[in-house]
């Protein structure tokens, strides 16, 4: 191994040790929570504690006249999620249709009351959290794509290489010369 | 986020205006834009594998979001780095940047409930701005945009451009 490499190589593992060392202080909030708010998990817990306090709550609307909306929280796979209801003062009804998704800041004001008048909220219906994934999912293709198209593997570098001809104009190139 | 759609967009609109303008960005390294545009989306892994999973299997608490952060960006715009050739280094770490920063720079117009935009900086700096953003990623024009924008990069690439395309050339 020469040295470049070697020197290449001991920096991608001290970065592949950091890169996992932050994963695990994200998930400590260390030195501070990378989101911003209360947590919808102590929320859901612990309601008492934020009385008065803001919160920001998403969840589906299951009752548009009395502007009841079912938050879902927490983590399956840890055994913390479950849902719970909130009533919604100072939202228009009319802006309210069942089944859609609802975001909304606003303040606690008892343990089932959350009051958003004057605070920012926004709702959407399933389609269109459908869509996001799937433009998403494009755009993730794409990427690969573009990527795929003009670098390639050097196994023997351990790395990767930019292509002296890209995928597509060989391919391109390849029908010129059969047709 | 905006959606990954959009994102991916504005990195190759970046990344092709980059290798317009400057010498030493040959055309490959526009990819190293688009890839860099990505990198914070890369907390969608929590879709695939949750981080609740992790912790319940390791012990360990776990979060992907780091990704969309400042501290997470920057470690992997150097794993990255470190694997292409000694002389692409500096245009490749460059633009991955420029991608990643041009997603936190487009995110810092997503519609919060919070009213305040995230903590993109984390761990380093504790910014939010209070303001209220524009659009959210389940909206369209974003993408109806970026594509109408993208269509008039690769057209001015096509007919204006006079600049070689091939990595010989480059860097």
């Amino acid at each position: 191994m020469t040295d470049e490499r070697l020197l290449r190589v001991s920096v991608l593992m001290l970065l592949l040790a950091l890169l996992g060392g932050l994963f695990v202080l994200g998930g400590t909030d260390w030195p501070a929570s990378p989101t911003v708010g209360p947590d919808p998990v102590d929320v859901a817990e612990e309601p008492e504690e934020f009385i008065d306090e803001e919160v920001h709550l998403s969840g589906e609307i299951i009752d548009a006249e009395e502007a009841v909306v079912e938050v879902e929280y927490g983590d399956e796979a840890l055994g913390t999620n479950g849902e719970f209801e909130v009533e919604l003062e100072g939202v228009p009804p009319e802006e309210l249709e069942e089944g859609h998704e609802l975001t909304v800041g606003g303040e606690l004001v008892d343990e089932e009351t959350v009051d958003v008048a004057d605070h920012p909220f926004a709702t959407r219906a399933p389609w269109e959290r459908q869509y996001m994934y799937a433009i998403s999912l494009v755009g993730a293709l794409l990427a690969v794509g573009y990527g795929l198209n003009t670098w390639r593997f050097d196994i023997r570098e351990f790395g990767v290489e930019p292509r002296e001809t890209t995928l597509l104009s060989r391919l391109s190139d390849r029908g010129d010369v059969d047709g | 986020m905006a959606d990954l759609y959009t994102h991916i967009l504005a990195g190759f609109i970046i990344g092709m205006v980059a290798y317009w303008r400057v010498e030493w960005i040959s055309r490959p390294m526009v990819a190293a834009a688009v890839v860099g545009a990505a990198i914070p989306d890369l907390n969608r892994l929590e879709l695939v594998l949750p981080a609740g999973a992790i912790e319940a299997a390791t012990g360990l608490t776990w979060s992907w979001g780091i990704f969309h952060r400042a501290g997470g960006v920057i470690l992997v715009v150097g794993i990255l780095t470190m694997l292409v050739p000694r002389r692409y280094m500096r245009p490749v770490f460059l633009l991955l940047l420029l991608g990643a920063a041009s997603h936190f720079f487009i995110d810092y117009f997503l519609w919060q409930p919070s009213g305040t935009t995230n903590l993109m900086l984390w761990p380093f700096a504790d910014v939010h701005l209070d303001y209220q953003g524009v659009y959210r990623s389940s909206h369209r024009w974003p993408a109806a945009l970026a594509t109408v924008l993208a269509l008039a990069v690769i057209i001015i690439d096509r007919y204006y451009v006079d600049k070689p395309n091939s990595v010989a050339d480059g860097s």
